[in-house]
């Protein structure tokens, strides 16, 4: 459990009445001039900005437009290396909003964001929602940062330099509902993406494997058996993610059911094994087939069993 | 897939019906802090330096002006339309330009001279932050473009910290469409007057 435990009340909030702050963050960003659109997945997103940027005369790079997605919204990324402004052609800019701020109708977007095009298209998933803005006082500490900005909609009349003058906002879904529907995995949707859990994982540090890219990033398909299930993730976690548990959800999902042998010999060894003299007559009985091992099947057997060799060292 | 779907999928999911209120989100522990200005110079001084920032503090309008003509020693720069600049008498320095029509003009105008004076909306003691905001007079964005950054800002405009902003703008985008608040490393020099 964090010492302190508003980030994960507030997170837990935000995902308990999800629907009801994406209709008010709509609400708020089309006050402030911009428009809010909706995507099932990744390609949809990449088909909606291709139409937003053609029927305003502009040629977007389909491969920037696909490596700024992939950044940004699939691939694994440090968080706090992650790149949130993308140029997709001249006057064309992608934004990838650390959170929607549901009382402004604000994009919060941390560490440095240049100056902003005339089109203006964001991209976020639909559980990066916070209530208001001064709960950035709660989670701003959590992310280290050398900064953050608030984008609110399009250029206001009479500013000397502001946003852009056409702002869109796309709210992806890419299997966060789907998540949301199944208890073991619900909590993944509270992540803030502070990159705590990447810092204390042991498996991480000493090797190529990433067991916590699918807590990171909701859908991805990573390594939840590489990991050692050791809990450091947990204790780390500022909004209380029971990341262990996760994976082993993540795990029973992808293993691939038993065939009706391998669980007819499996339910026979659970049976076996706790019966010391079955046991080890099996053992005799398996052993008789030593000869077959010069065949290479398995490997040879020792000549004396493991407990006959303790019986005889007890002597 | 439409807006309803989704919304549909996540009420399935979470079994709430349309327009159904929320439970309350935690109220957030806004952190105040009751220093004094000197005790906020102090601290703003501390943790703007430890960025890479400079700190000077003058003691009235005509100070700040003396100080900045000072600063330039004969070099150009060029200052944005902060009404604080106007106010210590920045704009009618010998070597200062001002009075630009678009934020295009001034920036070409930085990129020449390299020396940029302008204002920002608060800073902020705790971090050493400043928060630069958009609007008429200001530019959103102006520290990415300049190598020789000098903020002019009133000292009651430096506040505690960020608890202390959010407290008194609860909604930063409601007037303004850009607001950034810089925390880290910088070149920026500040004078407070």
């Amino acid at each position: 459990m964090p010492l302190n435990p508003i980030p994960a009340q507030l997170r837990r909030s935000v995902i308990a009445n999800l629907d009801h702050y994406l209709v008010e963050a709509e609400r708020r960003v089309t006050d402030q001039g911009g428009q809010v659109l909706y995507a099932a997945d990744t390609p949809a997103v990449a088909t909606l900005i291709g139409q937003l940027a053609q029927d305003r005369g502009i040629t977007v790079d389909s491969a920037a437009l696909r490596a700024a997605l992939d950044a940004g919204t699939s691939d694994y990324f440090e968080p706090s290396d992650r790149p949130r402004q993308h140029s997709l052609a001249p006057g064309c800019q992608l934004v990838l909003p650390d959170f929607v701020i549901t009382d402004a109708g604000a994009l919060c977007l941390m560490g440095p964001v240049g100056p902003l095009a005339p089109l203006l298209i964001a991209v976020a998933s639909i559980e990066r929602l916070l209530p208001r803005s001064r709960d950035l006082s709660t989670l701003l500490p959590l992310l280290s940062s050398t900064g953050f900005t608030l984008l609110a909609g399009s250029r206001r009349e009479g500013e000397f330099e502001g946003g852009p003058e056409e702002f869109f906002l796309i709210f992806y879904d890419a299997g966060r509902s789907q998540l949301l529907a199944n208890p073991e995995l619900r909590d993944l949707l509270l992540c803030i993406h502070c990159g705590e859990c990447l810092r204390v994982c042991p498996v991480v540090a000493r090797s190529d494997h990433n067991p916590l890219l699918p807590i990171l990033s909701p859908g991805a398909v990573g390594q939840p058996e590489a990991s050692t299930l050791c809990g450091a993730c947990r204790q780390a976690c500022p909004v209380d993610i029971d990341i262990p548990r996760a994976l082993l959800a993540l795990r029973s999902q992808s293993a691939t059911p038993p065939s009706q042998l391998q669980s007819w010999l499996a339910n026979l060894w659970s049976y076996a094994v706790v019966r010391p003299r079955l046991y080890e007559f099996m053992g005799v009985v398996l052993g008789s087939f030593g000869p077959l091992a010069r065949l290479g099947w398995f490997p040879q057997p020792t000549a004396q069993p493991f407990r006959k060799q303790w019986r005889e060292r007890k002597r | 897939m439409p807006k309803e779907a989704i919304l549909t999928q996540i009420r399935t999911a979470l079994g709430r019906k349309p327009f159904q209120k929320p439970t309350p989100a935690p109220e957030p522990l806004l952190l105040t802090r009751n220093w004094t200005l000197a005790e906020r110079l102090t601290r703003f001084e501390a943790a703007f330096t430890r960025h890479g920032g400079r700190m000077h503090v003058a003691n009235s309008p005509v100070a700040a002006q003396a100080w900045v003509s000072q600063w330039l020693d004969g070099r150009e720069a060029a200052a944005s339309a902060a009404s604080v600049l106007a106010e210590c008498g920045i704009h009618g320095l010998p070597n200062v330009h001002s009075g630009f029509a678009s934020a295009e003009d001034l920036r070409n105008e930085w990129a020449r001279t390299g020396i940029g004076i302008t204002s920002a909306f608060c800073a902020l003691a705790e971090s050493g932050g400043l928060v630069l905001r958009s609007s008429p007079d200001e530019l959103a964005s102006p520290a990415q473009s300049l190598q020789i950054h000098l903020v002019v800002l009133p000292t009651h405009k430096l506040l505690a910290n960020l608890d202390e902003f959010l407290g008194l703008l609860p909604r930063p985008g409601d007037r303004a469409s850009v607001t950034r608040v810089l925390l880290g490393p910088t070149n920026i020099r500040i004078l407070f007057v």
